[in-house]
């Protein structure tokens, strides 16, 4: 009964949050407004998304060969993640520092210019390319090394078995690496309005014209947002699909799990690592630390707290950043909640009404923030009236309001605890369940004793996953937020638009910082794991 | 000589192979029989190049590929190996999977000799297969095909049956046994498996803790066993104390030249009867096992186990014995 009633209030609040605006860009869809200007945003998003591919690719498979095949210190092969934890625009005010054509720090003995595509692919790769490193790290731990020692006894030498069985048997993992980078790219908000509006010429994005339209006129560009909207989540699909066409490789069932070896110690390979580290969280998270501190931007011989103590002692960033954690902290909440009760009934109870949730409560993961902002908009810009029965009237007001910040928080990052927890409830015996209620203990009892403990690791990963984007979040802060509801986020953007660097670099540090401490969660194991 | 190893050792951290020394005659099927841990893996791994030994040579046909100074990569090494695993590339089809070896040598006429070492495994037909539809024992064909089609100097087998049920493994064996001396092999088999090993093989090397502890033929190992080790991993062992007197034993009536004195005998369940003369027993319990019925019978304070006819007498009579080493 209860258990009836928890369900049916969740699958309200997936219809309404998620379904409702949804349909409601799906139903919007038109060419309104749609010219051949548009084409150029559509090339640059596949360039963007092709562009960090390859980049991320090329970074990443060394890496994830590396932290395979040879025995990395632990720390080390903990840090292979941090590019992609630290979000892009952190990394992206970094490079800005380092590389704008005007005052860059390395631009003086570098003609470089970050503010151009080229610059939007440097930096997206390397935050992506982490996703490639361990897809590829996992897939080779997967291949059984027999594999491998057989071909080299049949007379293939090293390069030859390389090509011939490791690559071909990493490769479906690799291609879903790669799709879910080139998505991703193609997804993003924050590098491409950081690094492409100021570029000279302008490089518009999809993402980038959606906001654009919006901001020009917030209820005539809605029909333009939306069609653009079609486009991109088009351009999300026809990626993956081109690369999986490209890739022509046919599913096999996968070897079992290789038994451990001992592997040979990493050597100069280790370098690979620390150099892409290096690269890829090391200078720029140097470079905004120097720069939060330095008096005078650009140049690091004295040292100062002016920085700190102004932006965090200043009224708007402190309650961005108050107001961001609070979200974050009740949207990782509210989402580990509801991820945790569909992902254990999607295992232990299956129906088609479980599944449906579980569709979608999935679904918003795979749009890009900018589109379901775009649907939170269409949704409930207006109050919604709800009269039941002709006597009582609900009301939902949701504009401009932190409420819908929170809302769109859960409902993008639910999949996160839903599919980590399932894996989790995946992997416990149903006979631990069982034995328990067999030794005396209730249903609750044993949920609660048995079950819960079980998956607290999980629970917890997907709790500083879920506080960790939202608390960065920005694609679709920037679109929800109202005058007053500014976040941490919104409000970097605005500091490194109207403030000076070493204020944004304040900012940037408080990102890293949580992001770490967020990381640190989500390293915390069990005691019996 | 088919392999020699001289002086052979290895250790991860601690010694797992110590100064072994063994020699394979061309064209012997040759086990290494020994419980798991025992190093017998290693060496295997050692002939066909995948590890590099710290001390020692080994020669394949003749051949220094491992010693100081010289490394010969496993695929220089022509050999053939089939793993306990299979190791069938997955993502190559049944036919890919025999004929890779050969093509990568540029072998002429590659798919053909593929198909016939198929064939000769009972796998024609199965060409166009992919790997993940067949069943273990076929996935194990296979494996075997590849190795045999590209005929190579020494075929090194690695618990190759260790992963089949129990009829397979020993329609199996017979397969690869026949196969091997069709193609006069020089085949190294590596298990723990005391049946596959003494049935299969020409000679046996029983290992333990990185040493060979004795090497011979099967009957040799299993009626003359010079250690209690050797003698417990390839059978039964009765242990019996008995006297030598002027370099005779009794009970047991062997002629074992040495000082007198107390010694003791071992012997095998199925050399012993139970009858009305030789040393007084009591018979604890009995065990009707089809062919004949396990005796469990007690002599002093010493358990030991008879094989025979179900009718028994008072006394044990000890027919094939031998004199137990330490």
């Amino acid at each position: 009964m209860t258990r009836g009633l928890v369900f049916g209030a969740i699958g309200v609040l997936l219809v309404v949050f998620v379904a409702v605006p949804l349909a409601l860009l799906a139903m919007g869809a038109s060419t309104a407004g749609l010219t051949l200007a548009e084409a150029e945003a559509v090339g640059n998003t596949v360039l963007l998304a092709l562009g960090t591919a390859g980049l991320a690719s090329a970074a990443g498979i060394p890496v994830g060969w590396v932290a395979a095949r040879r025995r990395l210190p632990k720390a080390l092969e903990a840090a292979i993640v941090l590019p992609y934890a630290v979000p892009p625009y952190v990394t992206t005010i970094a490079w800005i520092l380092l590389a704008n054509p005007t005052n860059g720090i390395l631009t003086r003995w570098l003609p470089v210019d970050v503010y151009s595509l080229v610059g939007m692919v440097v930096v997206l790769g390397l935050h992506l390319s982490p996703v490639v490193a361990m897809a590829v790290r996992d897939a080779l731990g997967r291949i059984d090394p027999v594999l491998e020692e057989a071909a080299r006894v049949a007379g293939g030498g090293p390069w030859r078995v390389l090509g011939s069985v490791t690559l071909p048997l990493a490769l479906p993992a690799l291609g879903t690496a790669v799709s879910f980078v080139a998505s991703a790219a193609a997804a993003s908000f924050g590098v491409p309005y950081l690094l492409g509006a100021s570029a000279s010429p302008p490089v518009p994005v999809l993402t980038l014209r959606i906001y654009r339209a919006l901001e020009l006129a917030p209820v005539e560009g809605r029909p333009l947002a939306v069609g653009l909207s079609l486009v991109l989540l088009a351009v999300g699909v026809a990626l993956p699909t081109g690369l999986r066409l490209l890739q022509g490789q046919r599913a096999y069932a996968s070897a079992r799990l290789a038994r451990p070896r001992p592997l040979p110690p990493a050597g100069a390979s280790a370098w690979v690592v620390y150099g892409w580290l290096a690269l890829a969280v090391g200078l720029p998270v140097v470079t905004i630390a120097l720069t939060s501190v330095a008096p005078v931007f650009g140049q690091f011989d004295a040292f100062t707290t002016d920085h700190w103590t102004a932006v965090l002692s200043e009224p708007r960033t402190r309650g961005a950043v108050l107001r961001s954690a609070v979200l974050a902290a009740g949207a990782a909440t509210v989402a580990v909640a509801i991820g945790a009760l569909l992902a254990h009934a999607a295992e232990r109870t299956p129906s088609r009404f479980v599944a449906a949730l579980v569709g979608l409560a999935r679904a918003p993961w795979a749009v890009p923030g900018t589109v379901l902002a775009l649907g939170m908009i269409l949704a409930f810009s207006q109050e919604i009236r709800l009269i039941v029965a002709e006597r009582a009237t609900f009301v939902l007001a949701l504009a401009d309001t932190a409420w819908l910040l929170g809302i769109a928080y859960v409902a993008k990052s639910l999949a996160l605890p839903l599919d980590g927890v399932r894996a989790a409830v995946r992997m416990v015996d149903k006979t631990t369940e069982e034995a328990a209620r067999i030794a005396g203990a209730s249903w609750l009892r044993t949920q609660w004793s048995v079950v819960l403990p079980l998956l607290t690791p999980a629970l917890l990963a997907g709790w500083s996953l879920v506080f960790a984007s939202s608390f960065c979040e920005v694609s679709m802060s920037i679109l929800l937020r109202g005058p007053s509801t500014e976040v941490l986020g919104t409000r970097l953007f605005e500091l490194l638009s109207y403030g000076t660097p070493q204020q944004a670099a304040v900012i940037a540090m408080v990102v890293v910082v949580m992001v770490l401490a967020a990381g640190r969660a989500l390293a915390w194991r069990a005691r019996w794991a | 000589m088919g392999v020699r190893l001289a002086g052979v050792s290895k250790s991860w951290g601690k010694p797992v192979l110590r100064s072994m020394d063994l020699e394979v005659a061309t064209g012997e099927l040759f086990a290494l029989l020994g419980p798991s841990g025992c190093g017998k893996t290693t060496a295997l791994r050692l002939v066909a190049g995948l590890e590099t030994p710290d001390a020692g040579s080994i020669h394949v046909d003749d051949q220094l590929v491992a010693g100081p100074g010289v490394a010969v990569p496993p695929e220089a090494r022509q050999l053939g190996m089939v793993f306990q695993s299979y190791a069938v590339w997955p993502h190559m089809s049944v036919l890919d999977n025999v004929a890779w070896p050969l093509r990568i040598k540029k072998v002429p006429d590659a798919d053909a000799r593929a198909r016939d070492a198929l064939g000769r495994v009972h796998l024609g037909g199965f060409e166009e297969r992919w790997p993940g539809t067949l069943s273990g024992g076929q996935q194990q064909r296979v494996a075997i095909a590849r190795a045999l089609a590209s005929r190579p100097r020494v075929l090194l087998l690695d618990e190759p049956l260790s992963n089949l049920d129990a009829g397979l493994r020993e329609e199996l064996r017979d397969q690869i046994a026949v196969l091997a001396r069709e193609a006069g092999l020089t085949v190294l088999l590596v298990t723990h498996d005391q049946e596959e090993a003494l049935s299969m093989c020409d000679r046996v090397a029983v290992m333990n803790e990185g040493v060979i502890q004795q090497v011979g033929a099967p009957r040799e190992l299993y009626t003359r066993p010079r250690t209690r080790f050797v003698a417990r991993f390839v059978g039964n062992l009765n242990a019996l104390p008995a006297e030598r007197r002027n370099g005779r034993v009794e009970p047991g009536g062997l002629d074992a030249p040495g000082p007198d004195g107390p010694v003791e005998i071992g012997f095998r369940p199925e050399s012993a009867r139970l009858g009305e003369v030789g040393v007084p027993c009591v018979v604890e319990r009995s065990v009707y096992r089809g062919s004949f019925t396990r005796h469990h019978v007690r002599v002093g304070d010493r358990a030991l186990l008879v094989d025979g006819p179900s009718q028994v007498g008072p006394c044990l009579q000890v027919q094939d014995a031998w004199v137990l080493g330490d």
